[in-house]
This record gives C-alpha cells, structure tokens and sequence, in this order.
C-alpha cells in the first residue's frame, strides 16, 4: 500500500517538460519581408480550370499589394507545382534564384455546383515543420464565392507572417459614383473588384462613411437640402435619421459607433454638432465665426476629433476634444488650404489634402505627436479624401492624375499607387473595417 | 420745551455752499462708482448674449491624455536636416562581434535530463555574417544620393516605413530557441520579431539622438505569450542604462500588448520569450 502510494507521484512526472522560450532581437534598420511563393493551384476536372486560374491570381494579387510580404515572381517557379503537402518539394523552392520562405499551394475540384479548395501554406526553410496555414474551402462555385475564399487565405496568411497585423484583402470601399446619372453611393472590394450600388435616392449622395462595426453607412443626401442619412448593410436600405434646418454634412463616427458628428448651419454658421447614432437632439460642440465642417473622429482614443475651419480666414486644420473643449490649430509650415484630414487606425496620424501656393492639392501625414509632416503623392494630379484602411498601411483617395477623378489607393508611404475605378466620375471613398 | 435751531439767518453760519459741495462730491462719487461698475462687468453682458450654453472652461493637466505637443519655434519639418548630405560624423566603426548574451538558465523545477542540459551548455552561435556581407558599414558615401533606400517615407512612424522594395531575404533571423518550439515554428518566431521590430520603429523618435546615432544601445526585456496571444510578466531584464533608449524599446512592448495565437497544434500553453532591443543591429 505504502509502496503504491509513493508511486502515485511518479505518474505525474511523466516526460521531462523543458519548458519552451525564444531569445530574438531587432535593430532599427529596414524590414526584411518574408518572401513566398503561390504556387498554381491544381483544378481536379477541367470545367475548374478557370476557378483555379481566378483563385490564384487573387491570392497573389492580395499578398504582393498588402505591403507585409513579397511575393516571388511566378515566372521563376518550378515546372511542377504540388497540390497537395505530399508533393511538396521544398528543395525546388529555396533555390537561388527563387529563395523563398513560404509556399501557398492547393487544388480546387467541384461537384454538384459545389467548389471543395484545400490551401496550405508551409514554411520551406523548415523541412520537418508542420504546415502554416491548412484551410478547406467550401461554397458555390461562382466566381464571386472563388474571390471571398481567395481573400480569406490571404488575409489568414497575412495574420501568421505579420505577427498581428490585420489582412485588407476582404475589406470593402464605399465611394461616391456619377455613373448612373446622379451621385449615389457604391460600394466595392478593396480591390475595385464588385463595384455594385447602394442608394438609388436620384438625388445627390456624397461622404459616405462606415460605422465602426461596418453595418451603417452614414452619408450626406439633398432631401432636396442637405441631410445627414443613414444606410442600413443588414436591412439594404436607407434608414430614417433626424432632419435639420440648414446645410447638415460631413458625418464621422465615434469609435463606439454610439455617436456621430457632423457640420451643420442649422444655427446660421456651419459649425460642429454630435448627436446620438440612432438619432436625438444634436449637441453644439463648436462656437467660432467661421465655418467648421470636415470633422474626423480619432479612432483609437475617441477622445479628439480634427476637423476643418476657415475662423482665420481660409480652410486650416485644427483638433479639439469630442465635447468641444481645448481646440488647437495644427499649424503647417507654409501658407494653403488645408482639407479632408482623416485619422489613421492607430490615432498617431492624420493624413490629409494640402494646396500649398504654387502646388496642386497633394496628399500629407503628419504626425500628432510629433507634428512632423510628409507628402505622399507629388506631380500626379489633384488628390483629395484620403481614407485609411484598418491596417494602418494603405489610403484610398481620389485623384484626378488619370484625366478624369477616380479612386486610387496606394501604400501609406506613397509608393503602389493603383487605379480601382475607370469608369464615370468617382470621388469621396471611405474603407470599411471589413 | 426748547428745540435748538438754526437760524437760518445767521450771518455768520451759511449752510448752503456747503451743501453744494457736499452734493458735488457725493454725485462724483457715486458717477465713479457706476463707471467702474459699467467698465468692470460689461464683458459679461456680452458673454450672456452668445446663446444660452455656457463654455466648459476646464483647467487641463497632462493626465495622461494625448496632448497635442506646444508649437515650437522649429524649422520646416518637411525637409529633414539631418537626412542631409552634410553629415557631421564620420563612417562609424565596424561591427563589434556579438556579445555573449546571457542564456536563460534552464528551469530548475524539473530535473534536466542531459540533453537538455547540453543545450544551455553549447557555446553561442558565431556573430552574424549579415553585417559583413556588405562589407564594412558605410552609412553614406560622400556623394550619394540621401534619403531611405526603399522609398520609405521621411515620417519616423511605422506605416511609411514598411512598404517599398527590401534587400532580399538573408539568413533566416537569428534566433535561439529552447525546447521544440522554435524548430517547428520558425514562422512565428520570426512574425512576433517583425512586429516587435515595426512597433520600435513607431517609438525610435523617443531615443536621444547621440545615443541613436552612436548605435550601441541594447535593452533586453522578457516576457511570456500564452495560448491565445495575450502577454504578461513583461520586464526590463538589461537595460541599457540610458532611459530614453530603454522608453522606447517599452513603448514597443506596450503596443504589442498582444500577440498572435501561439500555434494550434502547440502542446504547450505558454512560451517565454527574450528580446533585445540593439540599435547595432543592421536590421
């Protein structure tokens, strides 16, 4: 009995646990982004080919435009492409010329109008490791279906090998669109993939703006005056908000999604009002001769809004507490116009459009803290409206460097700008949080 | 009954200029008192006439909320002095060889078997070749072209940074690992050190810019990542004796307050991890 009893422990000390620990560090320098690979992915019968060609061409295009990896060029892979991790010849892809660290490939077979994808991404450098990311898919087999399913990889790659930071690729931009005869609200993916429309008000319909928890839109519509409106995503219609005297514009949202602030002349000047996100009486925030419009909410804090005045005498910068309290002038070193300022993800900085005296409308970030500012886009046209996507790395806005005004977007350092609308007359974009 | 009066016809006591005077100076006085009082408090009459809120007057100290910073009499931000060609100091010194860094003394609740033990006993590995691949380091040739190689914004905050072309991938980062985990994750090994790396890159604005521009400062903090990302027990383990340097490499943690999931198919619940912050490090 004594002896059983001295044993007992012994069951609990079964394997030596060493516990596990990591020792890395950094330096200061330029980041050194991991490269992968996307191999084709393998169509089970051939009425999938075309599926197959989509799926892959979207998880490309979603990991060499979100600025975290770098995709290896496919004209430098191997002849034969696995489909399945059995297949996978992790020699074929650290080759020189090729060097990669990751690999993402799969199949897709359909049946009965169904699409069954199975991706995997592994960690080539690492013959013995387990896979990084293994995913089954299963939908319609629509092209649209193919794309929501290509982004989710993307977007799931992306979170492994950043470490945290969100994917973009199955985000949405609403945006501003002339095309159907009057100004409506439209909406598409990151990409400019989907561009379908919201409102069919035929009237004007300009600024929309996503509620934090992407299931509104707030946007102004002439009713025939201008109105704060409200777009319903789970109801697809536009909701009754309160109606006000005067010019009502340029909604933002809080953070919460509980309160909304927007200009209004319903008391003579345009000036700041907040009010409740499903309607109430408006509080005045802001009391200046002078009009104030353009307001921007900080997203991360909710405890600062930046917005537009003309007080001094033409459109300035400043920022004041979301009750009303403590405004400051963001002053700019040089004389201008300074409009649409938009605050990024992580409420350190605002990006917004500057016409300095001898230059164009170009698009800057400055720095809260620090106020140090750069510019982003130069000798490309007029660019106005930046709107930040919720990683915090690239902007959308409109520019007219195209010949006619278009939404671009571009990463945060100016650098990948692309084109995501051609046709009609597009402005006012604002991206969503998923 | 007598009743003491006057007489008004007293030749000798004349009332009458006297209450003159006594009038004209009361009037002045009182004409001084309404003036003040008119000039002291009509702003407030024209306060009470701008609409029916009062102003919030609140006595802001720094508690903590982002204030935005006092204007300073600086030069134009736009174009940065110190990334020009003018540079006042001079190539600096090769790369020292790695230090011996301290490895984490095994856990001395279980027993280590002998493998175990070799591991904490094996020598370090070598100092990385990265920084000598280029040769030695040489920040900018006398005629070339300032500004970031990668098109990387001027902004020292994170987003600008990041995007733009990279060198090509090196050597696998250098980490040491202990246990199995490193061997069959490298993936996020190297995803918390690529973030850890963009969040210093947010706050290296704090680091004085002597000890910056000396590139020798190091601070080491530990801290462990449980199962689904959260992360405690964050300390300074070795700092780096200068406390701008050693600010900044704890803003960094502080942003990163979570991390990603620790891997599905890890057995383990948490994992304790060791990071030195190096401003001699090329990347």
């Amino acid at each position: 009995m004594l002896t059983l009893l001295t044993l007992i422990p012994l069951l609990f000390c079964s394997s030596s646990f060493a516990q596990d620990w990591i020792k890395a560090q950094t330096g200061l320098g330029a980041e050194n982004k991991p490269r992968i690979a996307v191999a084709d992915f393998a169509a089970r019968q051939d009425a999938t080919k075309s599926h197959s060609a989509l799926f892959t061409q979207v998880v490309r295009d979603d990991l060499s435009y979100s600025g975290i990896v770098d995709l290896v060029s496919p004209s430098f892979y191997p002849t034969q492409q696995p489909s399945v991790p059995s297949e996978l010849r992790y020699m074929d892809w650290t080759a020189s010329q090729l060097n990669s660290q990751y690999v993402a490939f799969g199949n897709l077979s359909e049946a009965n109008s169904e699409v069954a994808i199975q991706a995997w991404m592994f960690d080539v450098t690492n013959p013995s490791s387990q896979p990084v990311v293994g995913k089954v898919y299963r939908g319609a087999a629509t092209d649209d279906q193919v794309r929501i399913f290509a982004h989710q990889f993307a977007d799931e790659i992306i979170m492994k090998l950043s470490g945290g930071t969100p994917g973009i690729a199955s985000t949405h931009i609403a945006f501003v669109s002339a095309r159907s005869g009057h100004k409506e609200i439209w909406i598409m993916d990151y990409d400019g993939a989907n561009q379908h429309q919201l409102t069919h008000l035929n009237g004007i319909a300009l600024t929309p703006r996503w509620s934090p928890d992407a299931s509104r839109i707030a946007f102004t519509c002439y009713n025939p005056t201008p109105e704060i409106c409200m777009y319903s995503l789970d109801a697809n219609k536009v909701v009754a908000f309160p109606k006000f005297r005067g010019t009502n514009s340029a909604p933002t949202w809080s953070p919460d999604g509980m309160q909304i602030i927007f200009s209004s002349s319903m008391n003579g000047n345009p000036e700041l009002y907040s009010i409740d996100s499903n309607g109430g009486r408006p509080k005045r925030l802001t009391y200046e001769h002078g009009a104030s419009t353009s307001p921007s909410w900080n997203p991360k804090t909710g405890q600062t809004v930046a917005f537009v005045s003309d007080r001094s005498g033409i459109p300035k910068l400043y920022m004041m507490n979301s009750d009303g309290t403590n405004t400051v002038a963001l002053d700019v070193p040089d004389k201008g116009y300074l409009i649409d300022p938009a605050w990024s993800p992580n409420g350190q900085i605002l990006a917004f459009s500057w016409r300095r005296p001898d230059d164009n409308y170009d698009l800057y970030l400055m720095d809260i803290g620090s106020r140090n500012i750069v510019q982003i886009t130069r000798n490309a046209g007029r660019n106005e409206r930046p709107s930040w996507a919720p990683d915090g790395r690239h902007l959308v806005f409109e520019s007219t460097r195209s010949g006619t005004r278009q939404i671009w977007s571009m990463l945060a350092d100016g650098s990948e700008a692309r084109q995501l609308t051609t046709s009609g007359h597009n402005e006012s974009p604002n991206w969503s949080i998923r | 009954m007598t009743t003491a009066v006057a007489n008004p016809r007293s030749p000798d006591v004349r009332l009458k200029p006297f209450l003159t005077i006594s009038g004209i100076c009361h009037g002045a006085l009182i004409l001084l008192m309404a003036l003040a009082g008119y000039f002291n408090f009509r702003g407030q009459q024209w306060a009470a006439s701008g609409g029916g809120e009062a102003i919030d007057v609140k006595l802001v100290g720094n508690t903590g909320l982002p204030m935005p910073k006092e204007p300073s009499l600086n030069d134009s931000q736009i174009v940065d002095p110190s990334k020009s060609l003018w540079k006042s100091d001079v190539q600096p010194e090769p790369p020292k060889p790695q230090q011996q860094k301290e490895i984490a003394p095994p856990d001395l609740k279980q027993v280590p078997d002998f493998q175990t033990l070799q591991k904490y006993n094996k020598k370090p590995p070598p100092p990385p070749r990265r920084k000598d691949v280029l040769g030695p380091k040489k920040e900018n040739p006398e005629n070339a072209v300032p500004g970031p190689r990668s098109g990387a914004a001027n902004i020292p905050v994170g987003p600008s940074t990041i995007p733009g072309t990279s060198p090509t991938a090196g050597p696998a980062l250098q980490a040491q690992t202990g246990g199995d985990f490193g061997a069959r994750y490298p993936w996020y090994v190297s995803a918390v050190t690529r973030r850890l790396h963009q969040n210093w890159q947010q706050n290296q604005n704090m680091i004085d810019p002597a000890v910056r521009a000396a590139r020798q400062a190091q601070t080491t903090v530990t801290f462990r990542i449980y199962k689904d990302g959260t992360v405690k027990d964050l300390k300074i383990t070795q700092p780096s004796g200068n406390s701008s340097m050693d600010n900044s490499a704890w803003r960094a943690m502080l942003s990163a307050n979570s991390m990603p999931p620790l891997p599905n198919d890890y057995t383990g619940s948490y994992v304790d991890v060791t990071f030195t912050f190096d401003l001699g490090l090329a990347q």
